[in-house]
């Protein structure tokens, strides 16, 4: 198949928005497609070599293509540099530069003339571009690619840039193109159910067109779930209230946290575990701790797990925002970051066990069968769930979730349809956020009313302790938060021995918590933290009552600032009316 | 397929493979009884090199049927470069000890044995290149590098033109322009058959082209107005050759 009728329907692509055209065009191609090659194609439509989870990627920048540009027209990289900058498009560069040269290469001295350029040329040659290592890579790859363009017509040369560069915007999205594929190879729609279930499967495209176009549709429900191969993940849709999510869900549901990390789905088979990404992109490189997580705690010989990965601080068990799990996806200093912020990976889902494709499976089942191949322990837990069955159970479930750090709780049908959907957002899982937010813009200053044993590195010393702040019309304290962050050695040091004189047997009588400490403390010492956040809180007792019934609030990701505040007594920390005011000032409204 | 041959100066064979593998990442050397020969276009298809290496070039030579050695020239490249110093002694030898391998002795006294992994190459005769050149000179091989130097800067286009008394490199552009001239007197010969003769080269190639003083301190060129350029390093007299070919620069 010549390169230049694919740059013409790329040509035609590229000035159409109406997917139905974009279609009837791709149904067009494909039929004309070679099979064996349809693959090709596929991928070059995609501005792509092969599926994400591969990993193979051109990594050619702008530099570069510049100079294979240049080395094929002989223009100076210096004028190519200005043209880019002119018409800031690669691809209208080489069309322009293509369109004004005449050929100069050896074959026309030979009395040869130029072959045209063929998809698998192209295709092949930008493989090797890829695949191309070593101390003379960069010239090779240079040298491949102005080999392409000496072929190339200028129509061709725009495409071949914008695909080199990963700048190919068709907009031809993965549903487009499997409705193409349905209709092209099994003339009916009823088809298109079980084209998207091969690919949510296997998560290439560019082979399941292979298949449908060499061997038909019925040979696409031949395709199972695979070890190593990642599966589109199942995605919730969102409800705003409560009421609605139960109403969906048909008056009960399973309440899971959901955890402010990274989404991994984690492959299997013996000793030898790989991790994906939401994307489907191969991360097993960022989480060695998570690799050998999977393979002590997943007890089945093959299996296909789905966790969310949480950073937890290593010192106090508590769990980090998002943001710390980041410093993890980089290429540098996947040691030290591990180290800094190991991975807790809570299980939520399993695809597939020692051969059954539990997919196809209901919820409750495969929620059971997690149950029996997770072995839990520290660092591998199964997400916090519960079955509620009412609107007051799943708003208190939801606010201890969002106290503990986590954004919020996914629902998930119990019936017996519940299969996992891959690749599909449905209502068989339901999001529950917070439409609402208060972000914390100032420190307040706590009371210390008791602690925590601490473990690990604070093995001897505190790992957290409870804080409280000051309702003075019943002059009590009344707790606000566990705080374990922002303590350097020094504090940690001192704390047992500066807290001593205060320490009594029982909580105090003039402090409120609903939260059982190790040690109580007579409240005296006045520190100050600041949060993400404040909270609306079924377990402190801040402001019980005052936002919401039944709850308090509560300061999210707290951490101590470094400053003892020791000129001020207990009754001049922040008041319960302050903490109101200031969670009332802050309530913005998000998602 | 097998062959034995030996070299007692193993540098003169790691300058040559230095010189190819310039211009292709990937070649085969075609072993025949007549001798050893290469003949690879890169991937831009601008330029070619062809090498031929005469039985008699050898030491020692033996060869009954012909073959082809598929080779990374860069690895192998590598590979001897290590190994080989002054004064050394290299033989090459097909079948090796291991399938799939080339063995290669590089001996002064103790001996080092590579066995370096062939690889298959889609092998098709190239033509030859029929080339009626109008400019003919022969020419230090130093004096050519120095030009190409002192003139790219200034652009990517170098400009060769003879006249029956001289022979200047040129480049041009808005940031300036140089110019390097060599006379009849500087030049071990000149033959030019029309008044001018003009054509233009990559630098990028030229400079690779260039730089093989240690194959030999003298080159011929040969070309014609915007027509190919040939650069030939003369191994031993009608035995062994080394040839490059550049396809010209043509403008609108």
């Amino acid at each position: 198949m010549r390169f230049s009728e694919l740059a013409e329907v790329m040509e035609k692509l590229e000035e159409i928005t109406g997917r139905i055209e974009m279609t009837n065009i791709l149904v067009k191609l494909f039929l004309e497609t070679p099979p064996e090659i349809i693959d090709k194609v596929i991928y070059l439509l995609q501005g792509k070599l092969a599926p994400e989870y591969k990993g193979i990627e051109l990594g050619i920048a702008e530099k570069m293509l510049i100079r294979s540009l240049s080395l094929s027209s002989g223009v100076p990289a210096k004028r190519l540099e200005e043209l880019y900058k002119k018409y800031g498009d690669m691809g209208d560069v080489a069309y322009k530069i293509i369109s004004s040269r005449r050929a100069a290469t050896l074959l026309a001295f030979m009395g040869k003339t130029e072959e045209e350029l063929s998809v698998e040329e192209v295709y092949n040659t930008l493989m090797k571009v890829a695949k191309a290592t070593g101390p003379d890579s960069q010239s090779v790859k240079i040298r491949l690619i102005a080999g392409l363009f000496n072929k190339a017509s200028p129509l061709e040369a725009k495409y071949l840039a914008r695909i080199i560069l990963g700048a190919l915007r068709l907009g031809v999205a993965d549903m487009t193109i499997l409705d193409a594929l349905a209709i092209a190879f099994a003339k009916t729609k009823d088809a298109r159910p079980i084209v998207e279930r091969a690919y949510n499967l296997t998560s290439d495209l560019g082979e399941i067109a292979r298949i449908i176009a060499e061997k038909g549709v019925s040979a696409l429900k031949e395709v199972r779930i695979q070890v190593g191969r990642p599966v589109r993940p199942m995605l919730a849709e969102r409800l705003p209230t409560p009421e609605e999510i139960l109403r969906k869900l048909g008056g009960v549901c399973a309440a899971e946290y959901k955890y402010d990390g990274e989404r991994i789905q984690a492959h299997k088979k013996g000793d030898h575990v790989v991790l994906f990404s939401r994307k489907l992109e191969e991360i097993s490189g960022h989480y060695p701790d998570a690799i050998e997580i999977v393979r002590r705690h997943v007890l089945a010989k093959e299996a296909i797990v789905e966790a969310e990965g949480v950073a937890v601080d290593p010192d106090t068990g508590e769990m980090l925002p998002f943001q710390e799990l980041m410093h993890r996806r980089r290429k540098y200093g996947v040691k030290e970051a591990m180290e800094k912020y190991p991975v807790t990976l809570f299980f939520f889902d399993v695809l597939y066990v020692d051969g059954v494709d539990m997919t196809l499976k209901p919820y409750p089942e495969r929620r059971a069968m997690l149950e029996k191949i997770i072995r839990v322990g520290d660092r591998a837990r199964l997400a916090t769930q519960k079955i509620v069955k009412s609107v007051e159970e799943l708003e208190e479930f939801f606010e201890l979730a969002i106290s503990e750090g986590c954004e919020g709780l996914v629902c998930k049908s119990l019936s017996g349809n519940a299969i996992y959907q891959a690749g599909v957002r449905g209502f068989l899982w339901i999001k529950f956020k917070r439409s609402y937010q208060s972000k914390m813009i100032e420190p307040i200053d706590v009371v210390i009313v008791g602690a925590f044993h601490g473990r690990g590195r604070r093995a001897g010393t505190y790992g957290g302790l409870l804080v409280a702040v000051y309702d003075k019309e019943a002059d009590m304290f009344r707790t606000v938060c566990k705080v374990g962050s922002g303590f350097k050695d020094d504090d940690l040091a001192k704390l047992p021995k500066m807290l001593e004189p205060y320490r009594i047997p029982h909580k105090h009588p003039r402090v409120d918590s609903k939260m059982e400490a190790d040690v109580w403390f007579v409240p005296h010492f006045v520190i100050e933290i600041i949060g993400d956040e404040i909270t609306v809180s079924p377990i402190h007792t801040a402001a019980m009552g005052r936002i919401k019934p039944g709850a308090g609030l509560a300061i999210r990701f707290p951490r101590f600032t470094g400053k003892y505040r020791e000129d001020k007594g207990p009754e001049d920390a922040t008041t319960v009316e302050e903490l109101v005011e200031m969670y009332k000032a802050q309530l913005k409204k998000i998602g | 397929m097998s062959f034995r041959f030996a070299l007692s100066s193993a540098n003169v064979f790691l300058n040559i493979v230095a010189a190819i593998k310039e211009i292709v990442d990937e070649a085969a050397f075609k072993i025949s009884p007549e001798g050893v020969s290469l003949r690879a276009i890169d991937e831009t298809k601008m330029a070619m090199v062809d090498l031929m290496l005469q039985n008699h070039f050898f030491d020692e030579f033996e060869c009954t049927e012909e073959s082809l050695i598929g080779l990374n020239m860069s690895e192998f490249h590598k590979v001897l470069k290590n190994s080989i110093k002054r004064g050394r002694q290299l033989t090459v030898n097909l079948p090796s000890s291991e399938a799939g391998m080339l063995t290669i002795h590089i001996t002064n006294g103790a001996r080092i044995t590579h066995n370096v992994p062939l690889i298959g190459i889609e092998y098709s005769e190239l033509p030859t290149l029929k080339l009626e050149t109008t400019a003919r000179l022969v020419v230090e091989t130093d004096s050519m590098k120095e030009a190409v130097e002192a003139v790219s800067r200034y652009h990517d286009n170098i400009i060769f033109t003879a006249t029956p008394d001289e022979f200047t490199v040129e480049a041009r552009s808005e940031r300036g322009s140089a110019k390097y001239t060599l006379t009849q007197m500087e030049l071990i010969n000149l033959e030019v058959d029309e008044d001018l003769v003009r054509s233009a080269y990559s630098a990028e190639y030229l400079k690779k082209i260039f730089k093989h003083k240690k194959l030999s301190p003298t080159i011929f060129l040969e070309f014609s107005s915007d027509g190919p350029l040939r650069v030939k390093y003369p191994l031993e007299e009608g035995v062994a050759e080394l040839n490059y070919y550049l396809a010209p620069r043509l403008y609108e």
